[in-house]
């Protein structure tokens, strides 16, 4: 080895490679919506006839079909999972009714937004159809089909059971993001505007609350002067979803689209996919996911309408400083009886409530594993660990949380990158099929009857003080019977474990 | 024994040796110094073509679109000749599924800076401003977190490409930052913050060499030069901005929403006169797009039937004006094939030159021109 200067010469190559790469590479940052800690990690399950399985589930979520009472895992408050649908308001601004939780939101506006959110994947992009690994999430922590951000943030490095039930279960996912977007719904009149006679059967009436679903930003204007006023082939642009056969799909003479997707406002989006909805990417390539549904766009060369989107107006809207709320002139009709103008209803047939049933299952929660363990850091950095299973003998998905006492305590599985910490994941009963390894080029996937979930219970050393300590891991069910797993740690430590580059650490 | 008594029983070694690691590490200390561009541009390009020569960078003299075939993860950028030569791939950049890129063209015609969306999730993107070497097809990121969908903005000189960041938002209103980023990768410096706006947009640089922006709030869109408030273009939203040559004018249009939605071209004089109308069209007539010839005056794209300066306008449809080449030989349009903007038909680009049309085949983005 060489001399002092020469290693730290060589700790400044590293350090100064390192920092090039977190400026090129690291170029997600984690945002506000995280909250301080870290963001939480789940597993998920991907359902394999995702089409169907997804289908529906938005559908009994957007019907408020999916979780009709609260309940608590632990009788603490953290424990408390209420994803209850709240209900729709109705009506003008002169004449609003109270929340009603017979009232729904036209599922196709809401299979359209999980399809725009996340192309309807639950899972990361890693994780097959039909598989379980982590969770879709976004860089500003937005979990799953719904891309749930709302409430999502880690703030006190456990998350709570409705945190671990949103980012571990599509159904319950599906729940939050029912929820959230009948919330904005709500918002109206106080800090949305009102599109036509806030009439929730109405396609067209939702315009706001789909604008605000990805937030009530100028961005999504649809005024916004970094978008082609022509984008969507008239002055009420509409996106084509990738539909060659859309009215509002301009090709360029090979056929490719001359806008894409991030050409468009976000309810442009939403609402082009509603009219052209897309095709499944495996099964039934040739039928579109949903079917088409009929509605007109805002006509801005109609006064009436296109008075509604002035600046002055929109900030009239603005959340902050205005106590009066939004004013009426935000407000645009959807019913210009002079002009053929009328609100379309989504044709979707109201769901089977007693799917509920087969969509959750009847998950119950098997475990194996010492209860008692003993954990060490060696001498070379290397560390002990110990297993767990949580296994499903019941039906259906079984989402359970995590929960650690002490940040050095690290639960994963045993083919997780060492830095990977679960705060929740899933085991799967035997009547689903799991690929447990995905197609691959001239090999089929390989799948079994069910998924247990193989944990190892290990050490952060780095976060570990020196010395004998003690703590605690708990895996809770979040849904379906079988009790809790605790399992008692003790770690041991005997020195210090600080390494910058092999021959460079300090001591003692 | 611990590694670091190691290290201090290493420590009493002869002074020659000491010379020695003085030397290595004073050397690798100017390695270190060296290593941050050199890593920094390594891995932050992307294009298939990075270190080796273009076709474009050997190109016979004349003027050449840059443009780009908008492909679902990758813009293939292209330079095409006005002569109606074979277009010549400069780069393939990446991006979020989606999100065509923005760019600009550096004034000396050699680089091209690029906002591309290429973090985040579709629902909420990040974007990156990339910088494309014409000559090599070498990418290099310039600046993260930038805001997507904006165009960028390069200074005269060439040495800074401007461009914005959402810095927070409260309710709708938002605080967007503006930077100048070096092209030379030797950093950014921090310009203006315009404060509870619904939008700021970089537009150019004035004689003076003062950065021109506008801003879009509750009171419409307000001209503004090295952060200082200047004319109310509107009290509506305004797009399409475009500095005259000299820097001495503005041409805009503005979204007027008042009687139904309505585009209308305008141009201003930097120097403190109000707005005045540009377009010379009856009421019926509408205007997008904006392009300077040399010298001249400014061409608004405006519907068929009208009585407007669009060049070109001797076939079916209509032309949305994007840009003149440097000695206005050449403009290029988006042309669209229809009746107006309610009916605006099929898109195509092309070229104008001297009242002929060459069709920029399966192209969906104008960067600009680059003159050889």
């Amino acid at each position: 080895m060489g001399g002092p200067l020469t290693r730290l010469g060589l700790v400044a190559v590293v350090c100064s490679t390192a920092v090039s790469l977190a400026l090129t590479l690291g170029r997600q940052p984690t945002a506000s919506a995280c909250g301080s800690q870290r963001p939480f990690d789940f597993d998920t399950y991907e359902a394999q006839d995702y089409v169907s399985v997804y289908g529906t589930a938005i559908q009994m979520a957007a019907e408020g079909k999916v979780v009709t009472a609260p309940y608590n895992i632990n009788g603490t408050a953290d424990g408390l999972i209420d994803l209850r649908y709240q209900g729709l308001q109705m009506g003008p601004r002169t004449a609003r009714l109270p929340e009603n939780t017979a009232l729904r939101i036209p599922p196709t506006i809401f299979k359209s937004i999980a399809w725009i959110e996340a192309n309807w994947s639950n899972a990361a992009s890693s994780v097959p159809y039909g598989g379980v690994g982590p969770v879709l999430r976004s860089f500003d922590c937005g979990y799953g089909l719904a891309q749930v951000t709302s409430g999502m943030g880690d703030n006190t490095g456990t998350p709570t059971a409705s945190q671990a039930i949103i980012g571990t279960d599509f159904v319950f996912n599906l729940a939050e993001g029912a929820r959230i977007l009948a919330d904005k719904w709500n918002s109206a009149p106080k800090y949305r505007p009102i599109a036509g006679n806030g009439d929730p059967a109405s396609i067209e009436d939702w315009y706001f609350a789909i604008w605000s679903y990805n937030g009530f930003a100028f961005v999504n204007h649809p005024l916004n002067p970094n978008l082609n006023p022509l984008r969507g082939g008239t002055q009420s642009p509409i996106y084509h979803c990738y539909d060659p056969s859309a009215a509002s799909y301009q090709a360029t003479s090979s056929g490719g689209p001359a806008f894409g997707y991030g050409d468009y406002t976000y309810q442009e989006r939403v609402y082009g996919c509603m009219r052209y909805p897309p095709y499944p990417s495996q099964g039934a390539t040739t039928v579109r996911m949903w079917q088409p549904q009929t509605f007109l766009m805002p006509d801005f060369t109609i006064p009436s309408v296109a008075a509604a989107f002035s600046p002055e107006v929109f900030l009239s809207c603005e959340d902050q400083g205005f106590g009066a709320g939004c004013t009426a002139a935000m407000d645009f009709p959807t019913t210009i009886p002079d002009k053929q103008i009328i609100p379309h209803p989504d044709l979707t047939p109201p769901a089977d409530p007693a799917l509920t049933a087969a969509l959750l299952g009847n998950p119950m929660f098997q475990y194996s594993g010492s209860q008692n363990v003993s954990l060490f850091v060696m001498r070379d950095g290397t560390v002990t660990r110990s297993s767990l299973t949580v296994t499903n003998v019941g039906l259906g998905v079984a989402p359970f949380r995590v929960r650690t006492s002490a940040p050095w305590i690290i639960v994963r599985h045993d083919t997780d990158p060492t830095g990977r910490t679960i705060d929740g994941g899933v085991a799967v009963g035997s009547d689903k099929s799991v690929v447990i390894r995905a197609a691959t080029s001239g090999q089929p996937p390989i799948a079994q009857q069910g998924y247990t979930s193989q944990l190892i219970i290990t050490i952060d050393p780095a976060q570990m003080p020196r010395g004998v300590s003690s703590g605690t891991v708990v895996i809770e069910p979040l849904f379906g019977g079988g009790g809790t797993f605790s399992v008692s740690v003790t770690g041991v430590k005997s020195f210090n474990y600080q390494t910058v580059l092999p021959g460079l650490s300090t001591s003692p | 024994m611990t590694v670091s008594s190691r290290t201090r029983s290493k420590s009493r070694e002869a002074s020659s040796r000491r010379t020695i690691d003085a030397l290595v590490g004073a050397a690798l200390f100017a390695i270190a110094i060296a290593i941050i561009p050199v890593v920094f541009a390594l891995f932050s390009g992307g294009g298939p073509t990075r270190g080796t020569t273009t076709a474009f960078a050997s190109a016979p003299s004349g003027n050449y679109a840059l443009v780009a075939k908008m492909n679902r993860t990758d813009d293939a950028i292209y330079a095409v000749p006005v002569d109606g030569s074979a277009p010549m791939q400069v780069a393939d950049v990446p991006h979020l599924d989606g999100f065509g890129s923005n760019g600009a063209v550096s004034p000396d015609g050699r680089s091209l800076a690029l906002v591309t969306v290429d973090a985040g999730s579709p629902a909420n993107p990040g974007a990156s401003l990339l910088l494309v070497d014409l000559g090599t097809g070498a990418l290099t990121r310039l600046a993260v977190g930038v805001d997507p969908q904006q165009t960028p903005v390069w200074s005269p000189d060439g040495r800074t490409v401007v461009v914005s960041r959402l810095q927070s938002t409260t309710g709708a209103l938002a605080n967007v930052s503006f930077a100048a980023v070096a092209a030379d990768l030797s950093g950014e410096r921090s310009l203006w913050t315009a404060n509870a706006v619904l939008g700021a947009y970089a537009v150019g640089f004035d004689p003076g060499g003062r950065f021109v922006a506008v801003t879009i709030d509750g009171r419409g869109s307000t001209l503004v030069r090295d952060g200082q408030e200047g004319t109310r273009l509107s009290t509506q939203i305004t797009r399409d901005w475009r500095l005259s040559p000299d820097g001495t004018q503005l041409a805009f249009v503005e979204a007027d929403v008042s009687d139904g939605l309505r585009y209308s071209g305008h141009v201003i004089s930097l120097t403190g006169d109000s707005p005045r109308s540009a377009t010379q069209a009856g009421p019926a007539s509408q205007s997008l797009g904006v392009a300077w010839a040399p010298g001249g005056q400014p061409t608004f794209g405006q519907e068929r039937g009208a009585t407007g300066e669009a060049r070109g306008q001797t076939v079916a449809g209509f032309d949305i004006p994007l840009a003149y080449s440097s000695d206005g030989a050449a403009l290029a349009v988006q042309h669209w094939s229809g009746t107006g903007f309610s009916d605006p038909g099929a898109l195509d680009m092309q070229i104008v030159v001297n009242g002929e049309r060459r069709p920029l085949d399966d192209f969906a983005r104008f960067y600009g021109w680059a003159a050889r």
